[in-house]
């Protein structure tokens, strides 16, 4: 090996290999080798963790070479670990005496040290140990400069090229270029259209105004104008160029709404189109996207950075372009006039060039720590006054009134430093912008004594003129460059949605499937981090119409286990089989048509509540929906209020007490009418009279399909055939409800608990009791024929 | 009321023992007797007061983890038993003292740090705005944490020289 094949396999440095050579051990049987950086009392060191087959050996290098230390025999190990502590981290083993520890790493390696844990722990399973280059997969830094990346984007500000993002975005306005040309047009003429003044200006001066005008040479122009107009007298020309000032002042007005229009009809055109883009292939994107990017900013990038793109076309019709043409412009217009004055003209540029810089990176930052300071004394005001009566209450007056003076003190301090450097800054600048035009006074005014040939009062008023029209547009440019990063990032942060393919892929030959509702889970791991196993090993089988329980800690797997089945990521082990086909052999569309969801949450839409019912089935006819939300123990209170069905209900289903929204999500899945039904905590937020009602409403849910019930309080299992028991990822115990109490397992622990928590009729058994003499006043034999078929 | 509720138990220096195994696992003897495998220990204030209030655990998973009880403080213990203690709590806690620093630089949404530690001259890069990743513990102190997760602090911003001082005051205004 002369080269890493990534970095959990890396090249030994030679005093290792010798040593484990001395040892014994060829390369060739070595897994896994790769450095860390901690000794284990927490001193910067070069420390090796080398894995065969057969052991698990750690080196110590410095200067004299590499010295053995802790080494365990992999027959001996039980268990490994990344064991995470407060900055730095453990490997550590588990043998027959207990935990071990093998290595120390800081924190800025452990990634790397959790993926080593973690084939270790795979290959004591019996999986082969292989390391990849896919395994240094960071998605935070960039893989190129190996740069941090900016929050929520994998394209590097540093690397992207910029051009490739232009050439992106330009295509975007290909179908309106008729209107990008015509504006780029408007763009030059627009320019031009500037720089006439001063030349009129010169004009006026030199041959209108001058005591001598009438024996001086006309320039070509003025003097082509003139005889068009017949004019002779210098009155008629100072007229003639008033008019002609008049009419380019207006011509520009002209060109410029022009311009502004175009660009923003072409602007809000092409963000439009990238908007709808955009939020069409989200929807698409598989639901571990969602895991890896919060919805926030995706919102953000649907909402704003897509609207800021629309700056690009600004920025080419009055920012940056311009500017960029129009000092061009000026400096080609100077240099023709007077080559040595325009060359003097360009010393302040430094200076003002200087400026700005002082400004980005000594005035800005002052601002930010006023508005800091700013906004969190409303926090700390809010928080004072909205709590009164508790600081009341503690007699705690004195102490917020010093946390307040505090803060005003801060703040105090904060606007006194934007003052001081603003007062003292801006003066300063100004000067600096003045520069060019002294320099011009003192050497145009000394060519002018001189009587110098070609240099007259004109040139020198038309050089004042350009001058204001050069330094303003240099200060824009100098934050060009931050425009450019930003635009790239954020044209970047669009485009990484748009190229983004849906991890869940439809397989070619997938069908469609009439689902009877027999799930089977077959050896099932599964992680949303592949290298953290979140489920580790799953095989249970649900028969159709069956109603299963699960019940578990939080974090031991219930929840990923209905993510998988409703196909919202693959297992990374074992395959789900739904009537004995694979979960990934049946079209998408046919599989979450036929699983219902009802969440903790329930996610209600703007629109009317009759519209919320009917959101799966939109054709439902009015009677169907009725029904419905009549079993859904919610037609009653609909019908109750003022607009009843035709209640509009706000953002998330806002006007609604929580358990009024989860009945009607309920409805909601009724209607819909699946063959599987995944109940995830659909009673946890709720008080237990609303609990009731809920549990009514789901008994007319679940009847008849196969239901999966996660639940969080155990009364919500009482009519469950099968409880499943998680716990850290696995299955413990399976049974009803009474061969678990029975087994005095972990089930059986998790009821006494809630039973004491709960004094009321909140425990299983009490309402079991309760729901037996309901279910049995309402459906004898259905509920026995029911057991019978279902119980394996 | 009728009973108090249980409080924590403090641990005399005369109540525990501390010892390594010949595996190198630390252990403990009660004064009863009890031999606790496998002993943990926490501090209770890191940052304010980190030698006092040393908490004593045992359990290798954080669902088994409980407290024997706390160690009011460090100073009253004999000299070896102090020892095994500090190394201990060196092995959990692994920060970076910062003493100057060099150069603070700003890139892409990142500040890029370059400072004199007691652990050496480091280097790491923190989340600009992300005003949780530099937090002021009160008296100066500050705790950086890079973005990987290293922790590094500031015993006193007023304490470090000038120089230090405004290179850290452009970007961490709050």
């Amino acid at each position: 090996m002369t080269e890493d094949v990534c970095s959990l396999l890396r090249v030994m440095p030679e005093p290792l290999r010798a040593e484990l050579a001395r040892q014994g051990i060829s390369e060739s049987q070595v897994l896994l080798a790769t450095d860390s950086d901690l000794d284990f009392n927490g001193n910067y060191a070069e420390h090796w963790l080398v894995i065969t087959a057969e052991s698990v050996l750690t080196f110590a290098l410095d200067a004299d070479g590499a010295h053995a230390g802790p080494r365990f025999e992999v027959k001996d190990l039980e268990k490994a670990e990344a064991d995470a502590r407060v900055g730095s981290g453990f490997v550590r083993v588990k043998t027959a005496a207990g935990w071990l520890y093998v290595i120390r790493f800081s924190n800025a390696q452990a990634n790397k040290f959790t993926k080593a844990a973690s084939k270790l722990r795979l290959m004591l399973r019996g999986v082969p140990l292989v390391c990849t280059p896919a395994d240094d997969a960071d998605i935070r830094r960039c893989l190129k400069c190996k740069r941090m990346l900016p929050e929520g984007t994998s394209a590097c500000p540093r690397c992207i090229s910029k051009r490739h993002v232009f050439g992106r975005f330009a295509r975007l306005m290909m179908p309106y270029w008729p209107y990008a040309a015509t504006a780029i047009v408007l763009v030059i003429i627009s320019i031009g259209l500037n720089l006439v003044p001063p030349i009129l200006t010169k004009t006026l001066v030199d041959n209108v105004l001058h005591e001598q005008a009438a024996e001086r040479p006309l320039p070509r122009w003025f003097a082509l104008v003139t005889r068009a107009f017949d004019a002779r007298a210098p009155i008629d020309w100072l007229l003639l160029l008033v008019v002609i000032l008049v009419f380019t002042q207006v011509l520009q007005i002209l060109v410029g709404i022009l311009k502004g229009r175009l660009s923003t009809i072409i602007g809000n055109r092409v963000s439009y189109d990238l908007r709808l883009k955009v939020y069409e292939h989200l929807q698409a994107l598989s639901v571990r996207y969602y895991d890896k990017n919060q919805v926030g900013s995706l919102m953000t990038r649907v909402a704003h950075d897509v609207e800021d793109l629309q700056g690009f076309i600004w920025q080419m019709t009055s920012g940056f372009l311009f500017n960029i043409l129009i000092i061009v412009g000026v400096l080609i217009v100077l240099f023709t006039m007077n080559t040595h004055l325009a060359f003097l003209v360009l010393i302040p540029v430094p200076f003002v060039l200087g400026s700005t810089y002082v400004f980005w990176h000594y005035i800005l930052p002052k601002h930010y720590r006023y508005w800091d300071s700013r906004s969190k004394i409303a926090n700390v005001l809010f928080a004072a006054l909205g709590g009164v009566r508790v600081v009341k209450a503690f007699a705690q007056e004195q102490r917020e009134f010093e946390r307040v003076r505090s803060y005003c003190d801060r703040l105090r301090g904060a606007r006194l430093g934007v003052d001081i450097a603003s007062t003292t800054f801006y003066p300063i600048v100004g000067f600096v912008f003045s520069l060019g035009g002294l320099i011009v006074w003192y050497v145009g005014g000394r060519d002018i004594l001189d009587k110098v040939e070609g240099f007259s009062l004109g040139t020198l008023m038309a050089f004042f003129g350009y001058l204001g029209m050069f330094y303003g547009p240099l200060n824009t440019l100098m934050s060009l460059s931050q425009w450019l990063t930003s635009f790239t990032t954020q044209a970047n942060r669009v485009f990484e949605v748009l190229d983004t393919e849906p991890e869940i892929q439809e397989a070619p030959d997938a069908v469609p499937l009439d689902v009877r509702g027999a799930i089977k889970f077959e050896g099932v791991v599964f992680g949303y981090d592949p290298y953290v196993p979140v489920l580790k090993g799953i095989d249970v089988e649900i028969h159709p119409g069956e109603m299963i329980g699960i019940v578990g800690q939080s974090g031991s797997g219930k929840t990923s286990f209905v993510n998988l089945l409703c196909r919202f990521y693959d297992p990374t082990e074992g395959r789900i089989l739904i009537d004995g086909v694979d979960l990934r052999k049946i079209k998408l569309s046919s599989v979450r048509s036929q699983i219902g969801l009802v969440l903790q949450e329930a996610q209600l839409f703007t629109g009317t509540i009759q519209e919320n019912i009917a959101y799966g089935r939109p054709d439902a006819s009015l009677a169907e929906i009725f029904d419905a939300a009549k079993a859904a123990n919610a037609h009653d209170f609909i019908v109750r209020m003022p607009d009843a069905y035709d209640t509009r209900l706000g953002e998330r289903g806002a006007g609604l007490s929580g358990g009024e929204r989860q009945r009607i999500s309920i409805a909601r899945a009724l209607l819909f009418n699946p063959k599987v039904l995944i109940l995830d905590e659909a009673t946890s937020n709720v008080d237990t009279v609303t609990e009731r009602e809920i549990q009514k409403a789901l008994d007319a849910l679940t009847k008849g399909r196969t239901t999966i019930a996660i639940a969080h309080r155990l009364s919500t299992l009482r009519n469950a055939d099968r409880i499943f028991v998680f716990e850290e990822g696995k299955v413990v115990e399976v049974g009803t409800h009474e061969e678990l109490l029975a087994r005095d397992g972990l089930y059986a622990k998790m009821v006494k608990i809630q039973t004491q928590l709960t004094k009321d009729k909140e425990s299983v058994d009490d309402v079991r009791a309760l729901a037996a003499e309901e279910s049995d006043a309402k459906s004898k034999g259905q509920g026995a024929g029911k057991a019978d078929e279902k119980r394996p | 009321m009728a009973d108090k509720y249980e409080g924590i138990r403090i641990l005399g220096p005369a109540d525990i023992r501390f010892h390594y195994n010949d595996l190198g696992q630390l252990r403990a003897t009660l004064a009863d007797g009890t031999e606790l495998d496998e002993v943990l220990v926490y501090r209770t204030r890191p940052i304010s007061d980190p030698d006092r209030y040393i908490s004593i655990r045992v359990g290798a998973t954080a669902t088994e983890q409980r407290e024997i009880g706390l160690i009011r403080t460090l100073a009253a213990l004999g000299p070896d038993q102090r020892r095994l203690l500090k190394e201990a709590l060196d092995r959990r806690y692994f920060i970076h003292l910062i003493s100057e620093i060099h150069s603070l630089t700003e890139e892409f949404g990142y500040l890029y740090w370059d400072c004199e530690t007691d652990k050496g001259r480091r280097q790491f890069p923190t989340a600009r705005w992300d005003q949780s990743k530099c937090v002021h513990a009160g008296n100066g102190c500050h705790i950086i944490t890079d973005v990987d997760g290293n922790r590094y602090q500031i015993a006193d911003i007023e304490k470090l020289d000038p120089e230090s001082r405004a290179r850290f005051r452009r970007y961490i205004y709050w």
